[in-house]
């Protein structure tokens, strides 16, 4: 009966949980919207690859190192990265390739037959000329290929991560190693990492390799504290929770009579100037008080007794180089758009940190005068924890020289 | 080719519920709602289908949940591509999010085409709006109803992005858009939408209702609030129809406003069985309604065998639909009352063991009949009909206590002493339902009683005896809602003090007048046809027109009334005007206070009336000489009283025979006639009305229907023949007008054509209902009777032109349009003596069932 059916019908559109929008009319608009985002989604992937393609189009590719192997420097902050590598290449007699970004890059001061070296233009520049690189092996430090700008080039065979530094991967930004081929670690925490991103990702199992922190290769272990100085190095941006507590706590080891080095990331002077000046008119009349500019940070950490620092990797140098205390101001910080987001185990810095020196919660910056106390150095532990952590402590440029000559006579 | 297919599933919707409801505006809301449940259906399918699909990127949507939060744009972008590529999840897969939506736009479109496009609109007036094919400028040219759909739109959006936790401007913008893309659309697809975002307003505020938690108060909020909402659309519609019957005479269909608190009605019910569906404790509630479903379906099987037409639901008439629906809306409402609200507290006993609240229905039933016929009653003898029929069943009741007391359990009783009688005394409508002659009405009284006693006691078992009583008496409340709103006694209106031209012509004539004036007779014999339609039928006649050309009447041929309803018609011509007059405003005409009455008083005739008392019920007073049967006075509503009970009991209640309710026969009445017809007192106006008679009227012609047209006839020219000789012996000059009253229904559904499409409807048909015979035997040849009447409400102009000898009258003449709604017969049947609508349109009168 109709009416029955239509009862029925009735009946049974309550088990439908869809619904139309108010009017249908503002799913019509979702709908459109999500055309329009669609399409703007394909404009934009178009849009970022072109980017730099069209502006030097005319000799994007004259790279050729077919079967050699090619090193490549984003920038001289780097050199020291690349030095003992190098150094080991040329003693080696190996023929290779130093490509740089920067116009000084030191490696031109290397007098070598086997070093050529050769200077590709600013970093832009520089990436679109490697997306077309031929050549057999290209070792960088620069994370995220074939992410952003910087795309695999097909001629080349084998892609290889330098890692420049004993921090985890957690610091990272996303996807920073997912299509090299290999990858020269300084830690097995970063080895373990790395493995556990790619299974998580579903990625071809790279190539770690067990090589070593290169630059500690060429440091003198300074024994001896200079002086009694606490040196506050926060990092620079949002992130750093240092930053943002730096004048509490400079006040407060002020007011304990504590010498205070303040050492800021020289980014610092180009995002957050007015802070920085702020700090500075603050405490530039104390006479405990330091405001230290200069380049190197060598003399810094060399004063300083106690280092207050985030998660950075000048913390891994103070421990490992240094043998002094770390105090890390610890904040709960999401992890947006890193590595260490996707990552579920913490940042192994803690672990280390907790062994050798001091992590504070932001909530209790108050009384770091009493924490540095508390700190007490005990030398032995920090040779240990090197030996715990780090491959190949200050032989690490010749490991990864023979390494990489492995992987070219494999290739 | 796809819009070929979408156009034509609309097409044939839309057509489909058009003849269900035979409403424009109705098919609309119904295409919407039908378009609803189709759409949401195949929604809930593909949402089902891609939340599958979604569910397995629900990793990927997690990591997605990063990217929010990271502000580089080209990161950002570069990012979401990497996490495609490793979820293996491709860009466009997004778009079938929108696969819903993509649902929805041919159907948008369709919409927006068909009913834009849809010329059969034209003109097509629904409530309040003039016209579904224009703007509604229900308001001094503003359109309301666009603004009415925004505000729906507006809040619809404000429960959907409450549901959603959204908010958005685009939930503001939507609506307003929509406002000014509609805004001058025609009136149809504004109706369309509006009820389509009311559904999906409801749908998000069940959803936000879930979302809160609200179940128990939901539940009660909802239906209390879709209650609310339908009724006082309900409320609405009968105020329109009062206020539409007063100021605009009748262009409101009445039977439209039936039919639309019908679908409310059930619309309303079906929202409430929805709703107790989404009760926590569910099975109890279903079997209940089942139960009553299945008991429902045995009525209406019982009444479509009766009818001979099973589980067709469309031939149905109107009123049955009407009563089919009611029902279930009752039973939906008093399951819903059962679910929702604590019976009242009505258990004091009233008489051993009887509560107060089981004689409720028995009160009901007779204060129905009152309501009903208000011409029936006064105050006194509405409580005594009351009383009467209270008593017997409670006497009954209290005689069972005390002879079967111990027997009979205590239930059994109520229903067979109490509920019994109700349904008993119920018979003459669901006898008018069923819609079948007198003399089955017996069998189907015993059959349908039957019935329910046994469902009542085996109902008794399961469900308190309560439920049934309040049952049983808001279906009798319900029905008599709606017959006080078909048959419109509720009105109080009186004739209309406007005088027509004619009337201001009369007035002013000379009324010193010479001695030799004619008497007048009109005699009307109901559904008399013409020799036309008489050959159309098959019917010999001949003998009788012979008859009446050898006595020089002259015959007007292809004569037509303007109104195919005896007291219409009657009326019209007695004031000579196709002004429209309600039932009660017609009697009070036929009663003495017409143009011809006033006129032949005031120049010395004596006007007689002997008629059926039918056509004087309930009138405010009688203004002429004589009338027989005398009018009821209030000493003969006791009679009156009695005889209703009378009819209840034998399961008839036929308000048009009314010769059985008087208390003399037919020949007493015909003596009383033929006394007048001798009489020499000249000058004399004499009414009278009597058979043929047209078809019954239970929406279905029976296949003797001609046969007994031609027996009743041959009595009617029996009675004919004699009263012209009578007349002819004692007033040879005289003016004798014969005439039918309206056609004799004898083709179609031999009633008002109710499921009939406009389209559908052809010539024959039409005339069937409106042409009649005239013919009028002049006393000598005059310039006078060379007026060509046309319609029968035209009869009086030559005649009263000829008493007055004032050639100036016959400058006037009715030929328009059939103006009026009668029933389910739609105006502009005839116009100018064409055929006005349907497949013969244009067509001239004449020229049909030649």
């Amino acid at each position: 009966m109709p009416l029955i059916t239509l009862i029925l019908l009735f009946a049974f559109v309550q088990d439908a949980h869809a619904y139309i929008d108010p009017g249908t009319g503002s799913i019509l608009i979702s709908f459109l919207i999500s055309i329009v985002i669609t399409i703007i989604y394909y404009l934009k992937s178009i849009f970022y690859r072109s980017m730099g393609f069209f502006s030097s189009s005319k000799k994007s590719n004259n790279l050729d190192f077919t079967d050699q192997i090619v090193i490549y420097n984003e920038g001289n902050n780097y050199w020291h990265v690349f030095k003992p590598l190098v150094e080991a290449l040329c003693k080696a007699g190996v023929h290779f390739n130093y490509l740089s970004s920067d116009k000084d890059d030191h490696c031109r001061e290397i007098d070598s037959e086997y070093c050529n070296f050769l200077y590709l233009g600013d970093i832009n520049k520089s990436i679109i000329m490697l997306n077309h690189i031929k050549a057999k092996i290209v070792v960088m430090t620069t994370p995220q290929l074939e992410i952003l700008k910087l795309r695999k080039s097909r001629y080349v065979k084998h892609y290889c991560h330098l890692l420049h530094a004993p921090v985890d991967i957690h610091t990272y930004k996303k996807f920073a190693f997912d299509y090299f081929d290999s990858v020269m670690c300084t830690s097995q925490f970063q080895v373990d990492n790395l493995r556990y991103l790619e299974s998580l990702r579903n990625r071809e199992p790279k190539l770690l390799l067990e090589t070593g922190c290169t630059y500690y290769d060429d440091f003198n272990i300074s024994e001896e504290f200079c002086d009694d100085y606490v040196l506050v190095a926060p990092t620079w941006g949002d992130k750093s929770a240092l930053l943002k507590h730096s004048k509490d706590i400079m006040n407060t080891l002020l007011s304990a009579d504590f010498k205070v080095i303040f050492r800021p990331h020289p980014q610092s002077y180009i995002s957050e100037n007015d802070k920085m000046r702020d700090i500075e008119n603050e405490f530039e009349n104390h006479k405990n008080f330091i405001f230290d500019k200069e380049i190197s940070n060598q003399s810094s950490l060399g004063k300083s007794r106690v280092m207050i620092a985030d998660f950075s990797g000048i913390v891994w140098d103070y421990c490992f180089l240094y043998q002094r205390m770390p105090i890390v101001i610890d904040s709960d910080q999401k992890m947006y758009g890193y590595e260490g987001y996707d990552i579920s185990t913490r940042n192994s810095i803690y672990e280390i940190i907790n062994e050798i020196g001091k992590i504070v919660d932001e909530k209790d910056v108050g009384s770091i005068d009493e924490i540095i106390n508390t700190v007490k150095t005990d030398k032995s532990a920090f040779s240990a924890i090197r030996e715990k952590y780090l491959f190949n402590f200050q032989n690490a440029g010749p490991v990864a020289a023979r390494q990489l000559l492995e992987l070219n006579e494999r290739i | 080719m796809l819009a070929k297919i979408f156009l034509s599933l609309f097409d044939v919707i839309f057509n489909f519920l058009h003849s269900v409801f035979s409403s424009y505006g109705l098919a609309i809301i119904g295409l919407s709602i039908v378009i609803s449940i189709l759409l949401n259906l195949l929604q809930s399918v593909v949402n089902r289908g891609l939340n599958g699909f979604n569910s397995k990127y629900t990793d990927l949507f997690d990591s997605m949940n990063e990217m929010e939060h990271i502000h580089n744009n080209v990161e950002k972008h570069f990012y979401i591509k990497e996490l495609y590529k490793i979820h293996s999840y491709k860009n466009y897969y997004k778009l079938l999010d929108i696969l819903p939506v993509l649902i929805q736009i041919p159907f948008f479109i369709a919409a927006y085409v068909y009913l834009v496009e849809n010329a059969s609109m034209n003109g097509e007036a629904f409530l309040f709006l003039r016209d579904l094919s224009l703007q509604d400028q229900m308001y001094f040219n503003i359109n309301l109803l666009p603004i009415f759909m925004t505000i729906v739109n507006l809040f619809s959006g404000m429960v959907y992005s409450s549901n959603e936790n959204r908010k958005s401007i685009q939930f503001v913008i939507v609506p307003l858009i929509f406002l000014f893309f509609l805004y001058d659309k025609p009136s149809s697809i504004l109706l369309y939408w509006t009820m389509s975002n009311m559904i999906s307003l409801g749908l998000n505020l069940r959803k936000f209702c879930k979302n809160n938690k609200l179940p128990r108060l939901t539940i009660q909020w909802n239906s209390l609030a879709l209650l609310a909402g339908s009724n006082i659309i309900l409320l609405i519609s009968i105020i329109y129809w009062f206020l539409a019957r007063r100021v605009l005479s009748g262009s409101f269909s009445v039977s439209l406003s039936v039919n639309l608190a019908n679908w409310l009605a059930i619309l309303n019910a079906l929202a409430i069985l929805y709703l107790m569906n989404r009760g926590t404790d569910k099975a109890p509630k279903i079997k209940r309604i089942v139960g009553f479903t299945v008991f429902v379906a045995l009525i209406l099987i019982f009444i479509q065998i009766q009818h001979r037409c099973f589980f067709d639901f469309c031939k149905l008439s109107a009123k049955k639909k009407e009563a089919l629906f009611f029902f279930v809306y009752a039973l939906l409402l008093f399951t819903y009352l059962m679910e929702q609200i604590r019976l009242p507290r009505l258990n004091k006993k009233f008489i051993a063991g009887l509560d107060i609240k089981h004689v409720i229905p028995v009160i009901l039933v007779p204060l129905y009949y009152v309501l009903l016929n208000p011409g029936y009653f006064d105050l006194s003898s509405s409580i005594a009909f009351i009383i009467l029929l209270t008593v017997v069943p409670i006497v009954l009741y209290l005689a069972f206590q005390i002879f079967l007391g111990e027997k009979l359990k205590r239930e059994t009783s109520i229903i067979l002493c109490v509920l019994t009688p109700v349904v008993f005394y119920l018979m003459p409508l669901i006898n008018q339902l069923v819609g079948v002659r007198a003399e089955e009405s017996f069998l189907n009284l015993i059959v349908i009683l039957l019935i329910t006693i046994c469902f009542s006691i085996y109902i008794s078992r399961k469900i308190r005896i309560d439920y049934i009583v309040i049952f049983l008496s808001l279906v009798i409340l319900i029905n008599m809602g709606a017959s006080l709103l078909d048959k419109g006694r509720i009105s109080t209106e009186t004739a209309s003090e406007e005088v027509s031209p004619i009337g201001q012509s009369l007035s002013a004539v000379d009324k010193s007048l010479p001695d030799e004036r004619p008497s007048v007779y009109f005699l009307i014999y109901d559904a008399y046809a013409d020799p036309d339609m008489m050959n159309h039928y098959g019917v010999d006649n001949d003998k009788q027109f012979d008859y009446l050309k050898s006595l020089d009447f002259r015959f007007y041929t292809d004569v037509y009334t303007l109104f195919p309803a005896s007291l219409g018609s009657i009326a019209k011509a007695l004031n000579m005007t196709d002004q429209f007059y309600t039932d009660r405003e017609s009697r009070e005409v036929i009663s003495g206070k017409s143009l011809v009455d006033d006129y032949l008083q005031s120049v010395g005739y004596e006007t007689n009336y002997v008629l059926k008392e039918y056509y004087v019920l309930g009138t405010s007073s009688f203004d002429g000489n004589y009338i027989f049967p005398e009018r009821v006075d209030t000493e003969n509503y006791q009679n009156r009283m009695f005889s209703i009970a009378k009819s209840i009991v034998l399961g008839e209640f036929k308000f048009d025979d009314e010769v059985k309710l008087g208390n003399f026969t037919k020949e007493e009445w015909i003596a009383k006639k033929r006394e007048i017809m001798a009489s020499t007192n000249a000058p004399t106006f004499l009414y009278t009305h009597t058979g043929p008679g047209h078809s019954q009227n239970s929406g279905k012609c029976l296949s003797t229907e001609i046969d007994d047209y031609y027996e009743r006839l041959d009595v009617a020219n029996k009675e004919m023949t004699e009263d012209i000789e009578t007349i002819l012996e004692h007033n040879p000059n005289s003016i004798i007008i014969i005439a039918g009253d309206h056609g004799p229904y004898l083709k179609g559904d031999c009633t008002s054509l109710r499921n009939y499409k406009a389209d559908e409807i052809s010539g024959d048909l039409i005339r069937d209902r409106f042409g009649m015979f005239l013919a009028i035997k002049w006393p000598e040849n005059n310039k006078y009777n060379d007026y060509d009447v046309a319609v029968l409400q035209e009869a009086f102009i030559p005649v009263m032109a000829y008493i007055s000898r004032d050639e100036s009258l016959l400058k006037y003449n009715l030929r328009g349009s059939c103006t009026d709604k009668y029933d389910s017969l739609p105006a502009k049947m005839i116009e100018a003596g064409n055929i006005g609508l349907g497949k013969d349109k244009g067509t001239p009168v004449s020229q049909i069932m030649k």
